[in-house]
């Protein structure tokens, strides 16, 4: 199939519906109208024209006949047009009914795909993935509870005031008493030569 | 119009004997034949008849092209894609007339002028009359209002070949139909 | 007194004459110092009026005219010196060197059309258009300078003097001979057309002479052919531009 070499690829295959060949039709005989329409427009306005003269020069039967053509032109513009109307509403509707119809079968492709994924998952699946979603959630809240009740307001509280008690109790105390001034020199003594760690006098 | 100062300057209906006057002399002929025909829009023409018009010769200064000229002027354009010789005949007995279409728009420039307009109009997959297309009320702006028939159809077979279009062809009787894509 | 014959003597004579030679020397020394002096003093004079008057050089164009001529006088080229004070100072060379530039990109850009001839006025009147009126006022006189200082690139922009005092530019590669600067001006009186009869009866040459001279003219591309009901004549359009 279509291996042979040196052959001539085949046309592509048409994308022209039996419809398009009907709106086309419909569409070609609308541009005849169209153009019928403008041929009489145009000789309308050279008749009226002619009309004008002939009204001037006296020949008022010949004006007569020429404004009864004229009427018959006026009705045939009107039929025209009614013909126009109808074939472009016809053209439109099968357009749109193309469309539509598209339309259909796109949404007959989508609610085929959306069938074949359904049937790819059971309820009994559906269900099984819920209740190991539900599980999955119990679980994250267990957690959660557990680590908020730890630490709410009260425990926090007792917390900063341990904190408190600690820092409070590792500070040295202030002396009370008065230091001698030989305790002092030696402390002095001490301090300048830098070599022991001073004693404080007690 | 306005025609270039070289169209007053009588040697320019002299095909000039040196290489580089003669492509000077050449270029501004190619560009004042496409802007004369696109300011008249003309798509085509007939090299004798063409030969007496105000292109082609200029009564103030009692010039005008000769044959040859005018067909080494369409030669050039040719080389250009602005222009092509229409045949006589088909296949290997097919001849040159004196008829020439001219292409103020390259064909490719043409059938990309049509396409956009299909697109900005949403007209694809929408089947047209080639009437509707240029010759409607609607389209009295676009620039392929009026276009030559067959240079649209040779702009559609470029959109044929690309898949942006197919040409509908019911009976003898009537014109084809596009549908765009 | 005898004059000296002897070693003494001899040795009198050298002295004498190394001691004219140094006064002479010195004389020499002087006066090429007061000289020098007296030209720096020249020189300062005159940068000094140049300075001063700066802006009325490089502005007005018969100012610059006469201050090139002065210069010309005293032999100093303000213009041979790209470098150094007189460009520094005055920005005239400068103003010779953009001017050149310009003709040239004139002369160019109108090749297309003229085959390399054109009017020097016609030139003047595109560098006027191109440059807006707060730049100085160029002339003529000054186009013709720049031009001739062009020509150390050769004779590949050259001026052809006219009958009627008009300058024409000729900016080719090659530079053409006497003759065809003859024939150029021949058509500057004849509408910018010549034919061969026109030449012989004007100019008295021999038909090989004439084929010569527009046969070169012709692969220049600084005339254009036309023929009409079989009769030959060359057209310059450089004698076409409005």
């Amino acid at each position: 199939m279509g291996i042979s070499f040196g052959k001539k690829k085949s046309a592509p295959t048409s994308r022209v519906t039996e419809q398009d060949k009907a709106i086309l039709q419909l569409k070609q005989m609308r541009d005849k109208l169209k153009q019928y329409r403008n041929k009489i427009e145009t000789k309308l306005v050279n008749e009226r024209e002619i009309a004008k003269e002939l009204v001037k020069s006296g020949k008022l039967d010949k004006a007569k006949l020429l404004l009864k053509k004229k009427r018959f032109y006026e009705n045939n513009i009107a039929k025209t047009d009614q013909s126009l109307d109808n074939l472009d509403q016809m053209i439109t509707n099968l357009e749109y009914t193309q469309i539509e119809h598209k339309v259909v079968e796109c949404l007959k492709v989508g609610n085929e795909s959306l069938k074949n994924l359904h049937e790819m998952l059971t309820i009994d699946q559906i269900e099984d993935i819920m209740d190991d979603t539900k599980e999955a959630i119990e679980h994250q809240r267990q957690i959660d509870e557990l680590l908020g009740n730890q630490l709410n307001e009260e425990s926090l509280d007792e917390i900063n005031q341990e904190l408190e008690e600690i820092i409070a109790s590792s500070m040295p105390e202030v002396p009370t008493h008065e230091i001698n001034q030989k305790v002092k020199e030696k402390v002095k003594e001490k301090e300048t030569s830098r070599a022991r760690v001073p004693v404080m006098a007690d | 119009m306005e025609f270039p100062w070289q169209y007053n300057f009588p040697p320019f209906f002299t095909l000039q004997p040196n290489e580089d006057t003669k492509r000077k002399q050449l270029d501004a002929w190619s560009d004042l034949v496409l802007a004369y025909c696109k300011f008249n829009r003309i798509f085509q023409f007939d090299v004798n008849e063409m030969q007496t018009s105000e292109l082609f010769s200029n009564k103030k200064i009692d010039r005008k092209c000769s044959l040859d000229l005018i067909c080494v002027i369409i030669d050039e354009l040719v080389g250009r894609n602005k222009a092509e010789w229409q045949m006589h005949g088909i296949g290997k007995n097919s001849r040159r007339n004196n008829k020439c279409f001219i292409y103020w728009n390259a064909l490719d420039e043409w059938a990309r002028i049509i396409y956009d307009y299909v697109v900005k109009n949403g007209l694809q997959n929408t089947v047209c009359t080639i009437y509707e297309l240029i010759d409607s009320e609607e389209v009295k702006k676009e620039p392929f209002y009026r276009l030559d028939r067959q240079i649209f159809l040779k702009s559609i077979k470029i959109l044929e070949n690309s898949r942006k279009a197919e040409l509908i062809h019911l009976d003898d009787e009537n014109e084809p139909g596009i549908k765009f894509f | 007194m005898r004059k000296g014959f002897g070693i003494g003597a001899i040795n009198k004579k050298a002295l004498q004459q190394s001691k004219f030679e140094q006064k002479a020397n010195q004389l020499s020394e002087n006066e090429m110092s007061q000289l020098s002096r007296q030209v720096d003093t020249f020189k300062k004079n005159l940068e000094e009026f140049a300075f001063k008057h700066k802006e009325e050089i490089k502005r007005d164009a018969s100012f610059r005219k006469q201050f090139q001529d002065m210069c010309a006088n005293v032999g100093v080229d303000p213009l041979s010196t790209s470098k150094g004070f007189w460009s520094e100072m005055l920005g005239v060379s400068d103003f010779y060197y953009e001017l050149a530039v310009q003709i040239i990109e004139i002369c160019t850009s109108m090749q297309e059309r003229t085959g390399g001839l054109i009017y020097l006025d016609q030139v003047l009147e595109r560098i006027k258009k191109t440059r807006n009126r707060f730049v100085n006022e160029v002339s003529l006189d000054d186009c013709k300078r720049a031009i001739k200082k062009l020509n150390i690139f050769g004779s590949a922009f050259t001026l052809i003097s006219m009958n009627n005092g008009r300058f024409m530019v000729q900016s080719l590669p090659e530079g053409m001979g006497i003759d065809h600067t003859e024939v150029v001006q021949l058509a500057e009186m004849n509408d910018g057309i010549v034919d061969k009869d026109l030449i012989r009866s004007n100019l008295k040459w021999e038909s090989f002479r004439i084929e010569n001279a527009l046969s070169l003219m012709i692969k220049e591309g600084i005339v254009w052919l036309d023929l009409n009901s079989n009769k030959s004549s060359y057209f310059f359009p450089s004698f076409f531009i409005q």
